[in-house]
């Protein structure tokens, strides 16, 4: 608002000043006012009021004094010792930043949540949300309160406003923990609006493969937890029908790891016990060598062949995968583990090893097949053992 | 007097805690307790104790609450938000809102209440009609010098949410500790938790008082952070202790497993779940003596031993049948009883050493070759592989991100590396496991991703991880802590503490704990000690030690093998080392809380 003295000068009315009129003191003696000019001039104060009265009515007068508060340190100190304390007369910022400040030296987590919730209440919320944003540990605290009362709407304020963007994919996180479907669309709303703060492309792809999965399982009525064990669900339910498309496809969805998918795979084949379709799958024929086939797979030959043996496959399919196995003392090691008799004493035989296959033979069951080979190839005069 | 018989009893001083708090109500009482605080009540008071305390019924917690007519009612949790408001709401529907009666509900929360519980009462109308109490218990003996305060989500609090509160409990534990075996001459704090809870202990003493001994039981104490020596919780352990917690899990140094019902779903899994042997038994030196024996053993020697002491039964047995009758009779009065017990314990443990042949046996072998690699700071590539490998092959997601943070914290992994293992990770295990992403970072395993160069928002700073270099090795070295010849360790006789991991590592406490008990000069120490991180060292004319006994404070959790290094330096020194933890863990139980 302009000052009296520009009001007057500037004034569209005419301009009216008392002091224009001073030197014609008449003028005012002659004015309409003129009569009540006796009782306009004030009278002294004490005639009309008495000392004691005008002094309730100044003491009266209601200005903010500023209290004098105990040091935030020691406050503290009363809240460490669970002794009674009063924060709301830490009215200053000065004193509100010192408390929290010995708050955070103290190193008590209730006493910083219990100095921040304070700050919140009687700081809006730019001024609460600075302090805080200088204040890692106390960022920390008041967010780790903020997820164990499950309110996310105040947690992604809270990093966003104090320049934690690369949090936003936590409360996503947090949100998509144990949700019904639902939810889904509390998800994908959150997404668009917050898209922008994941800085990071593999978190952007986190975030649509969990929506990707959500919409697949919803589509479809099923209901894993992982997309793993989806993949499962869906080679089961596919290969007993015969076809395998919506795999491959779910596969490439995901662009899924190939040893993960082989895993999957093989596992699968063997838990149906399709043994068949497990050979064909994964071994391919070696073009110059007739007869001998390689793994057709990115696991490594010998953890494919442990792979499959927890599932009690019939002998052939192990040899068959044993036989894959580049390395011979690999595959002798393997097969005596897991007792495949018929290639450790090919192996012996091969290496006209006598007393390696005696020393086996003894535990071979006796009358068992293979102990017959054992015996018949001893038998053999045909060998030239040696030793 | 007998340190050990001192903190035997401990418990008396939690019992007097306790009954003050019962004794607010007079008339008779009801507690109802959480599940999971169960078992470590047993072991302070116990429930005949509480019944002569006036506790006419105890009750578990559960979702339907049972009538408690005029008696008053103590409830006790733990320190959990959730549970709070699950109590809170209980106590809610069954009163009446217009004439709520007073002093009739009460909630004992351990180890303290916080002050937005309060604030929690105060927006439901609730703050004069439930009283809150506070109860931290002494630390409980659970076996020869081993004190932990059987604590939950200490870890996760502390390292993985980066969270303050526990640290006053941790401190006044302490605190109440020294009242009782007096406050020591020589104080090391390594680390920034450790080093705040001796602040803390400060201030108490300041403020509250400070214990009258004038000398004290223990000649020095030590505090370290978990975080400063990670392997010793994630490599796998040899001692039998060490396994039994890694297959069944320790609780309150009690073993249990009780036989499952065949869950469907379990075994349609492809990977197959090995069955546990049921058990149940403490691991009490005192009581079981075939455990004393065989509970540090590494574990190829256990079950020879086994063996041994089940053919010396069965000679008993044969021989019992060939005695006189006087001699039967003798047999019956003095001997029975202790030979049914042995044959009890004995028994037990045959099972539970099979279990844990038949869980760890498949994958041991490699599982050793990989951790002495990684240890030795070999075949990175082929170590990193076979982590992403046991994805599939173990399909457990304990077991492979314990090994993916064992590789973090040694051979370090490249951001492509890190990168390329998540995903698969939560494809495998769900993307509920995301959020872990975030413990892994803050508890330093993995550094923070780095900002895009096109975000606005300029106060965004590159974090480093912690362990910039390859710190590990160095300090490994430093403390001689990988022997240079592993096969060479005598694992049948145990000369070296690095035989609780066959021979490949010795835990960082076990070393430092030497250094002091050996009384290398101060000024080493000192210098050694100050390359791992924040150091404080106090000596009060406590240095060397003027009496042989130590105490180790590990904030965060300890290992059983741990504990086994520093049973053998007790014994190879002559010394006393006492463990204090708020629990003891297995790599499992941090892989458990990270996923969480």
């Amino acid at each position: 608002m302009a000052s009296n003295e520009d009001f007057w000068n500037e004034s569209s009315s005419s301009k009216f000043d008392f002091g224009d009129d001073e030197e014609d003191s008449s003028y005012t003696q002659g004015d309409c006012f003129a009569a009540n000019v006796q009782e306009n001039i004030p009278l002294q104060i004490d005639s009309i009021i008495s000392n004691k009265c005008l002094k309730i009515i100044l003491d009266e007068t209601d200005s903010t004094v500023e209290h004098v508060v105990a040091p935030a340190e020691e406050t503290i100190r009363r809240m460490f010792h669970a002794e009674n304390f009063m924060l709301n007369t830490y009215r200053s910022f000065e004193n509100k930043l010192q408390l929290l400040d010995a708050a955070i030296d103290i190193g008590d987590g209730n006493i910083i949540i219990t100095v921040i919730l304070f700050l919140s209440k009687t700081l809006n919320n730019n001024k609460f949300f600075t302090q805080l944003s200088r204040r890692k540990v106390a960022v920390r605290h008041y967010a780790n309160y903020l997820i164990e009362k499950n309110s996310l709407q105040e947690l992604a304020d809270l990093y966003m406003a104090t320049g934690h963007i690369s949090y936003m994919k936590d409360i996503y996180c947090l949100l998509s923990k144990d949700i019904p479907n639902q939810n889904v669309q509390k998800l994908k709303q959150f997404n668009r609006d917050h898209s922008r703060e994941l800085h990071t492309s593999e978190d952007k792809t986190e975030i649509q493969e969990i929506l990707a999965l959500l919409d697949f399982q919803i589509k479809h009525k099923l209901n894993s937890k992982s997309v793993i064990e989806q993949l499962i669900n869906l080679c089961r339910s596919e290969w007993s029908r015969g076809n395998g498309d919506d795999v491959n496809n779910f596969k490439k969805l995901f662009k899924i790891d190939d040893f993960q998918f082989e895993w999957v795979e093989m596992s699968v084949l063997c838990k149906m016990q399709n043994w068949e379709k497990l050979i064909a799958t994964f071994t391919k024929s070696v073009w110059v060598i007739k007869k001998k086939r390689a793994l057709k797979s990115v696991i490594r030959p010998e953890l494919f062949v442990v792979g499959i043996s927890r599932h009690n496959p019939p002998e052939y399919v192990t040899e068959q995968f044993l036989s894959c196995i580049s390395d011979a003392s690999k595959v002798l090691y393997l097969a005596e583990k897991l007792k495949i008799h018929k290639i450790v004493v090919n192996y012996h035989v091969e290496q006209k090893d006598k007393t390696s296959l005696l020393k086996y033979m003894e535990r071979v069951e006796p009358s068992s097949p293979a102990w017959f080979a054992i015996q018949s190839s001893l038998n053999n005069t045909d060998i030239k053992w040696k030793n | 007097m007998d340190l050990n018989r001192k903190l035997s009893s401990l418990q008396e001083i939690s019992k007097a805690q306790l009954s003050k708090i019962l004794s607010i109500v007079t008339a008779t009482k009801y507690v109802v307790l959480e599940p999971s605080i169960i078992r470590p009540l047993e072991r302070v008071c116990g429930v005949k104790w509480l019944k002569s305390n006036g506790v006419e019924k105890i009750f578990k917690l559960e979702p339907t609450c049972p009538s408690f007519e005029n008696s008053s009612v103590f409830y006790m949790i733990f320190s959990n938000l959730a549970k709070f408001r699950q109590v809170v709401d209980q106590i809610h529907s069954q009163i009446s809102q217009d004439n709520p009666p007073k002093n009739k509900y009460h909630i004992i929360v351990v180890p303290r209440y916080l002050n937005y519980f309060q604030d929690e009462l105060e927006e439901l109308g609730l703050y004069s009609v439930i009283k809150l109490h506070s109860f931290q218990w002494f630390p409980l003996h659970l076996d020869t010098g081993i004190l932990s305060l059987e604590l939950p989500n200490i870890y996760k609090s502390l390292f993985l949410q980066l969270d303050y509160t526990f640290l006053p409990l941790l401190s006044r534990a302490l605190w109440n500790l020294f009242f009782v075996i007096g406050k020591p001459r020589f104080i090391v704090a390594l680390g920034e938790y450790s080093n705040k809870i001796l602040s803390q202990v400060d201030i108490l003493i300041e403020d509250k008082g400070d214990c009258d001994k004038l000398d004290s039981d223990i000649g020095g104490i030590v505090l370290i952070d978990r975080n400063f020596d990670y392997p010793s919780a994630l490599l796998t352990p040899g001692t039998y202790a060490a396994l039994l917690n890694e297959v069944y899990g320790v609780t309150c140094g009690i073993c249990e497993y009780k036989e499952e019902s065949v869950d469907e779903k379990k075994e349609d899994r492809l990977h197959p779940v090995i069955k546990k042997q049921p058990v149940n038994f403490m691991l009490d030196s005192n009581q079981d003596l075939v455990y004393a024996d065989i509970k540090n053993r590494y574990f190829t020697e256990v079950t020879s031993v086994l063996s041994t002491l089940t053919k010396q039964l069965k000679t008993e047995k044969v021989q019992s049948k060939e005695m006189a009758l006087d001699e039967i009779k003798s047999y019956v009065q003095n001997k029975l009883q202790a030979t049914k017990s042995r044959k009890k314990c004995i028994t037990n443990h045959l099972l539970a050493a099979e279990t844990i042949i038949n869980v760890l046996g498949s994958r041991y072998e490699t599982q050793q070759e990989v951790e002495s690699d990684i240890i030795k700071n070999t075949n990175k590539s082929t170590n990193f592989s076979y982590a992403e490998e046991g994805l599939c092959v173990e399909d457990d997601a304990c077991v492979t991100l314990r090994l993916f943070c064992l590789l973090c914290v040694t051979q370090k992994l490249s951001e492509s590396e890190v990168k390329s293992f998540w995903r698969k990770f939560v494809h495998q295990f769900g993307f509920s496991c995301s959020f872990a992403h975030r413990y892994l970072i803050n508890a330093g395993f993995i550094p923070e991703p780095i900002v895009a160069s096109s975000s606005l928002n300029l106060q965004s700073k590159i974090r480093l991880p912690k362990f910039i270099s390859n710190e590990f090795y160095s300090n490994a070295n430093r403390f001689k802590q990988i022997p240079p010849n592993p096969e060479k360790i005598n694992l049948k006789f145990p000369t070296c503490a690095s035989y609780v991991f066959g021979g490949i590592y010795i835990p960082l406490i076990t070393q430092i704990a030497s250094m002091i008990l050996n009384a290398t000069p101060i000024d080493e120490i000192k210098s050694k000690l100050g390359g791992l991180g924040l150091m404080t060292i106090r000596n009060d004319m406590g240095f060397p030690l003027q009496r042989r006994s130590l105490l180790i404070f590990m904030v965060g959790g300890v290992t059983y093998a741990e504990i086994a290094a520093c049973n053998l330096l007790e014994t190879l020194t002559g010394a006393k080392i006492v463990i204090l933890s708020d629990k003891i863990i297995n790599g499992n139980n941090l892989m458990k809380e990270i996923l969480s």
